[in-house]
């Protein structure tokens, strides 16, 4: 267990430079950011100053070292369009939203999926069965933050049971039409993926014989049939993550939420680059943890599995 | 004698995955995909046609006449500077189209050179090469693309610059994916009997890689290449609506939602159209993949 913990943990490290080296580059290849910061209205007595204040008037390879270093800290750099802000703080202003968004979207998927699934595998090919097949193929075509305004078109400006956007700590109100229309992303797939499971488990030995000995109906379907579906399910969130990060983008862009994406989305407005970059650091990082953390959970969720 | 000579005829590689001849016609037979089909061939004559047949042009602003509603002589609506919502529609189709398919063809190149020398060499190159795609997937996608395009994105640029931009970003993040299925095609291809004829008969590495493993490869490649444009197409929607995308006034889908959002109370039409024209067209692709999986390929048919 512990020989695959480390060997998975190496594996992470070409990722997270190759995602280092990746940023930098971009950063280099988008031209002079001193220059379109400052405008026409300089001296070069004052570029120079503010290049070295940036820490831009030193060779390339020893930027890229600091860079690194820097990065390997825990220091994203500074802002250009905001003067000099640390990336860091924007980042951490939006952490809270981003993370409480992104939670409530797997979780408003995995509880809707898992109960359309079920419902759909009780009966194959019945109403729900059909409608969520239909659902799963629409929603799959459609884009999150296109869902979102519809949403938005619907329950808060027509019906007004709803904030239209923006963000108050601690209400959650704020929080439901963005989590429902970035949940949509997966809730489709988990609940394909639970059904199909469900069916194969209910053909299964074990559930024949629990059905013999007497189990419920509803038993043999949460307690034994339902466990077989927990690993794959937790499999599409991983794999679903990415999707779930870049839909947070989009979705705090409709919806106003002041959180990493929305920081994000408004850098790409500004043109202020070591935000964008920042940003899809953070996200990468995440991305890369998160599918740790899904790979090791395997053998927790399934005994069966056992890494060697 | 000549013609006494023994007529092989056509000779058909010994164990090689040949499509059933009449394809087309279980694709046909599936209501869903003539649908599909019925659908693009809309928005393509949609796209083409913008010029001639879009009732105005897709900057042009008509005063006093801003938010009216779908009627008779804004069939779709206007938007908040008066323009009409179906010409630019009309226009924005060009946009999603030619970089949906594009970024597919950059995706789809990419992925068979990659795929097809990792499968059929192995050793080394395989490692290689399939290290360095699992460290492009280990990216978020589309944020990978977010990146490349807010690096390129210059004021002013032209439209076709802004397009040939999103084809590149989006072709460099969809091309892991093609290169693993093709990888994992040329696997099971390369051990088969007519790959070791082929050899026996002094074919070269690139004969056998492009006649004879990559045209068994081909009904994958269809199937993936048509599911592929559909996501290229949100994703493209997904890059303009962040303001990434082509270059205003110039319309796109994903931009024309942009414009929307601030304007939803008073013109939800500016929401629906040049969404539902997305979600049609992303779901069409996706249906025409999946009848298509099911006419070429009887394996995976349900």
């Amino acid at each position: 267990m512990w020989t695959y913990v480390f060997r998975r943990l190496l594996q992470t490290v070409p990722v997270l430079v190759g995602v280092a080296l990746i940023a930098f580059v971009f950063s280099e290849l988008s031209g002079d950011p001193i220059r379109a910061m400052l405008g026409q209205h300089t001296t070069p007595e004052i570029e120079a100053k503010v290049r070295a204040y940036y820490g831009l008037d030193k060779p390339r390879s020893e930027r890229f070292l600091n860079y690194l270093g820097n990065l390997a800290c825990g220091d994203l750099g500074l802002s250009i369009e905001k003067h000099g802000m640390p990336v860091n703080e924007i980042i951490a202003g939006g952490m809270h939203v981003t993370f409480l968004l992104t939670m409530g979207a797997i979780l408003f998927a995995v509880l809707m999926g898992v109960s359309l699934g079920i419902a759909s595998a009780r009966r194959p090919n019945g109403i729900v069965d059909y409608g969520s097949s239909a659902v799963a193929a629409v929603g799959v075509s459609f884009p999150a933050f296109l869902l979102g305004m519809l949403l938005m078109l619907l329950f808060a400006v027509q019906l007004g049971w709803l904030p239209v956007g923006g963000y108050e700590r601690g209400q959650l109100k704020y929080l439901i039409l963005p989590c429902l229309s970035l949940g949509m992303i997966s809730t489709a797939s988990i609940a394909r993926l639970t059904r199909n499971c469900i069916m194969e488990a209910l053909n299964q030995d074990y559930v024949r014989s629990g059905r013999a000995k007497g189990l419920g109906e509803w038993q043999a379907l949460l307690g034994h049939a339902l466990p077989n579906a927990l690993v794959p399910i937790i499999t599409i969130i991983g794999a679903d993550f990415g999707s779930l990060l870049t839909g947070a983008v989009l979705t705090e862009t409709v919806f106003a939420l002041p959180g990493i994406g929305l920081q994000m989305a408004n850098a790409i407005f500004a043109r202020d680059l070591p935000v964008v970059m920042g940003c899809c650091v953070v996200m990468a990082l995440v991305f890369v943890t998160v599918n740790l953390l899904v790979d090791l959970s395997y053998a927790f969720l399934d005994p069966r599995i056992r890494y060697g | 004698m000549a013609d006494e000579r023994l007529d092989t005829g056509t000779v058909r590689p010994v164990g090689a995955l040949q499509p059933r001849p009449e394809w087309w016609r279980i694709l046909l037979r599936n209501p869903r995909s003539i649908a599909a089909l019925g659908v693009l061939v809309v928005m393509f004559m949609l796209a083409l046609t913008a010029d001639t047949a879009s009732p105005y042009g897709y900057k042009e602003q008509h005063r006093g006449n801003e938010h009216a509603a779908p009627g008779a002589q804004f069939r779709l609506g206007t938007d908040d500077l008066g323009r009409d919502v179906l010409s630019r529609v009309m226009y924005g189709a060009r946009v999603s189209l030619v970089v949906g398919l594009c970024a597919t063809l950059v995706a789809l190149t990419v992925g068979v050179i990659v795929g097809l020398l990792s499968g059929y060499f192995g050793g080394w190159p395989d490692h290689v090469l399939m290290r360095f795609t699992d460290t492009v997937a280990a990216f978020p996608s589309l944020l990978l693309a977010v990146a490349i395009t807010a690096v390129y994105d210059r004021p002013n640029q032209e439209t076709w610059e802004k397009m040939v931009i999103l084809v590149i970003a989006l072709g460099v993040v969809g091309w892991t994916s093609m290169a693993r299925v093709i990888r994992a095609q040329v696997l099971s291809l390369r051990e088969q009997d007519f790959v070791a004829a082929a050899q026996a008969l002094g074919s070269g590495h690139r004969r056998i890689m492009f006649r004879h493993i990559l045209l068994n490869c081909i009904s994958p490649i269809v199937v993936l290449a048509t599911l592929s444009v559909g996501g290229n197409i949100l994703g493209e929607a997904g890059l303009s609506f962040l303001g990434l995308g082509v270059q205003a006034p110039f319309p796109s889908w994903g931009g024309m939602l942009t414009d929307a959002l601030s304007h939803m109370r008073k013109a939800w039409w500016m929401v629906v159209f040049p969404g539902g024209c997305i979600v049609m067209t992303v779901l069409s692709f996706n249906l025409l993949g999946d009848g298509l999986r099911d006419a070429l390929d009887p394996r995976t048919a349900k």
